[in-house]
């Protein structure tokens, strides 16, 4: 039974979207972190990772973020995040600054735009 | 040990009387400590062997064929072990009296036995030895993290004089860590007669990794605070080298700045960390954060900086998210407005105690589930 879980979908467009559900706390950020390596491994890979039903960031799911955010960089790819409601989550990506490295969005539709154009 | 067809046939009148105890799953046969006269002889099922205590060692399993109770059985000592059925099972309950009686002397029973407790003694002897050899290590560890402890604390100004004598303001500082080591940083430099330059951060992730990486971070800030004056300068400094020779992580939020305690300036630069609270007479309020993201990520980004006035008597809390986002049983965290109310005019001793306090109450949590670091600054009147 773990705290968090991940899914993900390759669409039509060349866009990958990584849905993160759960508590993103130290446990919940163990269960995904390997999936999330390997689905950001690729070259030149357009990612949108959909944090929408995550609820409590953490600083090691903060660290996971970052982690798949520097990649994709080092790679010739980008990443989008797609925000919900959780005050907490996006409060703790304001503080942080994560919002001024990686463009985050309120709806999964802005994020692929963002990455198309 | 071939038997006869007629030994066989002695044995298996022997048995034949024996009753024959059915086991659900998961059901006890016997439970440590309780006095047993029988031995269960497993005809089918599986079932097994757990020892008492936490000895860290897998449950051993029991085949059919094989028997157990024999021990507390024999020795007339109370069970020493938990024997419990993993599937149904059907076992053969043999009294003492009938084992010792009727089929003891039978041809080839004894030395069954007896080779049946020796394998057992055996495997009991390894699986001692081997709980034996991993509480040696884990003595050795935690002797180690203990070591590792006192030098992180030695890092960090909890006690005694935090402020030069003479220093225009009062200063005090807390840490409650989650574990034997802990991630958190703060520290109190003073610049000048009347300057101080603080700071207070969080690396992300816990254990040995997070506690090496802080005490790097705070050997970094000690060397650079003597160097740069401008804490937006310092932090693209501090996040240059933390960035280098790294691809994952950790990372540290740092928020950082210089008080003026002839002019109550305060003057900070912020990299991803939660915002500090201004201490005033009407109460306790966030101060707004100049951008910055956090440490060890992106190189070259920039960090601005912000001023606020401190008046005599006003004063700072700088904390580390284990204090807000701390939560009680039931899910609510506690949040920037429960430390709001505390008495804003008191000397940063009283005004941490009594937060701590409440804060303890609060989570009915003991070690707290995340490290939590305070640091409270007061311009003296």
């Amino acid at each position: 039974m773990g705290a968090s879980s991940i899914s993900h979908a390759d669409q039509a467009n060349g866009i990958r979207t990584i849905g993160l559900i759960g508590r993103l706390d130290m446990e919940g950020a163990e269960d995904i972190e390997t999936t999330m390596e390997e689905l950001t491994a690729g070259d030149n890979l357009r990612l949108v990772v959909d944090i929408t039903r995550v609820s409590f960031l953490a600083s090691a799911g903060i660290r996971v973020l970052i982690n798949a955010a520097r990649g994709l960089n080092q790679r010739g790819g980008r990443m989008a995040l797609v925000l919900g409601e959780n005050p907490q989550v996006r409060e703790t990506l304001e503080f942080t600054g994560i919002s001024m490295v990686i463009p985050s969005f309120d709806s999964g539709d802005q994020a692929e735009s963002d990455l198309l154009g | 040990m071939a038997l006869s067809q007629a030994d066989l046939t002695r044995i298996t009148a022997v048995l034949q009387p024996c009753p024959i105890h059915e086991l659900a799953a998961d059901a006890v046969l016997l439970e440590p400590g309780q006095m047993n006269d029988t031995i269960f002889l497993l005809l089918d099922g599986q079932a097994s062997v757990r020892l008492p205590g936490n000895t860290g060692t897998a449950p051993i399993p029991v085949q059919s064929g094989e028997s157990v109770g024999e021990l507390s059985a024999f020795d007339q000592e109370p069970v020493s072990a938990e024997v419990r059925a993993d599937t149904p099972c059907r076992f053969l309950a043999i009294g003492r009296e009938r084992f010792w009686r009727e089929l003891a002397p039978l041809p080839g029973v004894a030395e069954a036995m007896l080779r049946g407790l020796s394998s057992r003694l055996r495997n009991t002897n390894r699986i001692a030895l081997e709980a034996q050899r991993r509480n040696l290590e884990l003595a050795h560890l935690q002797k180690e993290l203990g070591a590792a402890r006192r030098l992180q604390e030695s890092l960090l100004p909890l006690s005694g004089h935090l402020l030069p004598k003479g220093y225009p303001m009062r200063a005090a500082t807390r840490m409650c860590s989650a574990s034997a080591v802990s991630g958190d940083l703060f520290d109190l430099v003073p610049l000048g007669e009347q300057r101080i330059f603080v700071y207070i951060g969080d690396v992300t992730g816990h254990g040995l990794g997070a506690a090496l990486f802080m005490a790097r971070t705070v050997g970094l800030m000690r060397l650079l605070a003597h160097q740069i004056a401008s804490p937006g300068e310092l932090l693209a400094q501090l996040n240059e080298r933390l960035c280098d020779s790294r691809s994952n992580g950790p990372y540290v939020t740092l928020l950082c700045g210089v008080l003026d305690g002839a002019t109550g300036q305060f003057t900070y630069a912020n990299a991803g960390h939660c915002p500090p609270l201004k201490l005033t007479r009407s109460g306790a309020e966030p101060l707004p954060l100049p951008k910055g993201v956090l440490l060890g990520a992106f190189p070259g980004v920039p960090y601005t900086e912000m001023a606020t006035t401190l008046e005599p008597g006003e004063g700072l809390l700088l904390y580390t998210d284990g204090l807000t986002e701390a939560e009680n049983p039931e899910g609510e965290a506690f949040g920037l407005e429960r430390c709001c109310p505390l008495n804003p005019g008191a000397e940063p001793d009283q005004l941490l105690d009594s937060l701590l306090e409440s804060w303890r109450s609060f989570t009915a949590l003991d070690p707290p589930a995340d490290d939590c670091a305070l640091l409270a600054l007061q311009r003296v009147s």
